[in-house]
This record gives C-alpha cells, sequence and structure tokens, in this order.
C-alpha cells in the first residue's frame, strides 16, 4: 500500500548557517485532488467507454497521483563546502 | 565436557561470520567461503545450507536506490530515490501508446542507448528491482567519485 506523501520540507543552509527552512503540507492538496477526481470519475467512465482503447489515457490521472504519492521518502542533498539545499519528501 | 576446545573456537568463529553476515558487512557468498575455510563443511553441515536461512534477511528487498556523487572540491551530492517511484513510473510509462513507445525508443537508440521502453512492462518490474538488490557501482576518478547502490 502506498500512503501519500505528507510534507515536502525544503532546508537551504549557507556558511553552515539556516538560511531557509520550509515545511510544506501537501497531504491537504491531495484530499482536494481525490475530491476532483470523485467527482470526475462518472465522466472518466464514459469517456473510456465512448473512446474504447484511446480512453487508456484516463487511466493516466489515478496512476500520475501514485506516481506524486511513491515520491515518499524521495531524498535530494547537494553540500557545496558549508552551503546545502536538502530537499526531502516525506 | 561436550565440546572440545577447537570445537568451541570453530562455533564461536561461525557465529561471527553469521553474524557479520546478518549486519551487511560480508554477503553471502563471503560468508560461505569463511564457512567453508573454518570447516564448516566437515562439521556436517554444509555451509550454503548454514547460511540459507540468514538470505532471506540480507537480501531483502531495496527500498531505495541512492546515488552519491563526491566532487574533489568538496562538492557533494546525494540522491535517494524509493523503488516506489520506480515502480510508479513504470505502471504510468505502460500508458504510453506504442507508436510512441518505438518513437522514444528510436530516439534512445539514436542516443547510443540500448535500452527499449516497450521491454519495460509492469509485470517485469519487481524481477528488476529483485535484481537490483545487490546493484553497486563505484567510479572513482582521482578525488571524484561516483557511488550508486540499493539500500
Amino acid at each position: 500500500m502506498i500512503l501519500p506523501t505528507s510534507v515536502l520540507h525544503i532546508r537551504i543552509a549557507e556558511d553552515g548557517r539556516k538560511k531557509f527552512n520550509l515545511w510544506i503540507p501537501i497531504l491537504p492538496l491531495w484530499l482536494l485532488v481525490i475530491a476532483v477526481m470523485i467527482v470526475l470519475a462518472p465522466l472518466a467512465i464514459i469517456a473510456i467507454i465512448v473512446l474504447g482503447k484511446r480512453g487508456r489515457l484516463i487511466l493516466a490521472g489515478p496512476r500520475l497521483l501514485a506516481l506524486f504519492w511513491a515520491m515518499r521518502g524521495l531524498q535530494v542533498r547537494v553540500e557545496d563546502g558549508k552551503d546545502q539545499v536538502l530537499i526531502i519528501i516525506d | 565436557m561436550l565440546f572440545g576446545k577447537k570445537e568451541q573456537k570453530t562455533t564461536g568463529e561461525r557465529q561471527q561470520i553469521l553474524e557479520m553476515l546478518a549486519s551487511g558487512k560480508i554477503t553471502v557468498e563471503e560468508a560461505e567461503k569463511l564457512l567453508s575455510a573454518i570447516g564448516e563443511g566437515s562439521a556436517g553441515i554444509g555451509a550454503s545450507k548454514a547460511v540459507e536461512p540468514l538470505k532471506g534477511i540480507v537480501q531483502g528487498k531495496a527500498k531505495f536506490l541512492r546515488v552519491v556523487v563526491c566532487e574533489d572540491d568538496g562538492e557533494k551530492v546525494d540522491i535517494r530515490i524509493p523503488m516506489q517511484l520506480i515502480r510508479a513510473g513504470v505502471k504510468l510509462g505502460s500508458l504510453i501508446p506504442k507508436g510512441l513507445q518505438s518513437k522514444i525508443d528510436d530516439s534512445l537508440h539514436e542516443k547510443g542507448m540500448q535500452f527499449s521502453l516497450s521491454d519495460m512492462k509492469p509485470e517485469t518490474i519487481e524481477e528488476l528491482i529483485d535484481g537490483l538488490s545487490e546493484f553497486s557501482i563505484d567510479v572513482n576518478d582521482g578525488g571524484d567519485k561516483v557511488r550508486i547502490f540499493c539500500e
């Protein structure tokens, strides 16, 4: 089971000092996206039936959502001497 | 006394090797070699049999792909990519229409990459990820280092 990503953490440090430290809660965004997807689901089902094989691309929506959720644990750290940029998706 | 000094020493060494294997300090193959060297084979239990229960622990599924680049001037890049992201990427990629997939394959071949996107299927990705659990690349060029491994 993939748990949704909940926080985006960005930290920038210069000369060993924290210059920028941001925690962005992204869980509310997913709640909004899921609500929109539920509303659009009947339309998507009709589109898949009408378009046939080409309608497969509509599945890209939920899979794209799964891709963002799968980013949980992604970490990028760049250090140059005492300067540091850290991005964590958790 | 049930065991002689020699047997006690061998048991201690055997335990030490298995502990090193469990903590990931040595590989299954290395443990097998070491166990063979201390005469585990002559004791009736083969070295392979001795390490068998630990194989599952040591060769557990990798959760992250790590890319670490260290430059001579102190610059360092450390990226940790979750395996789930690779799985999700392949699933999303499988939705790309076949005509477009072949165009992407052609472009990759033109760039010298012998890789076919159409071969990447969600059904086969687990096999690939299992294979990656012992994958490791170390490149040293003077002071610059690149390390790609799974953890």
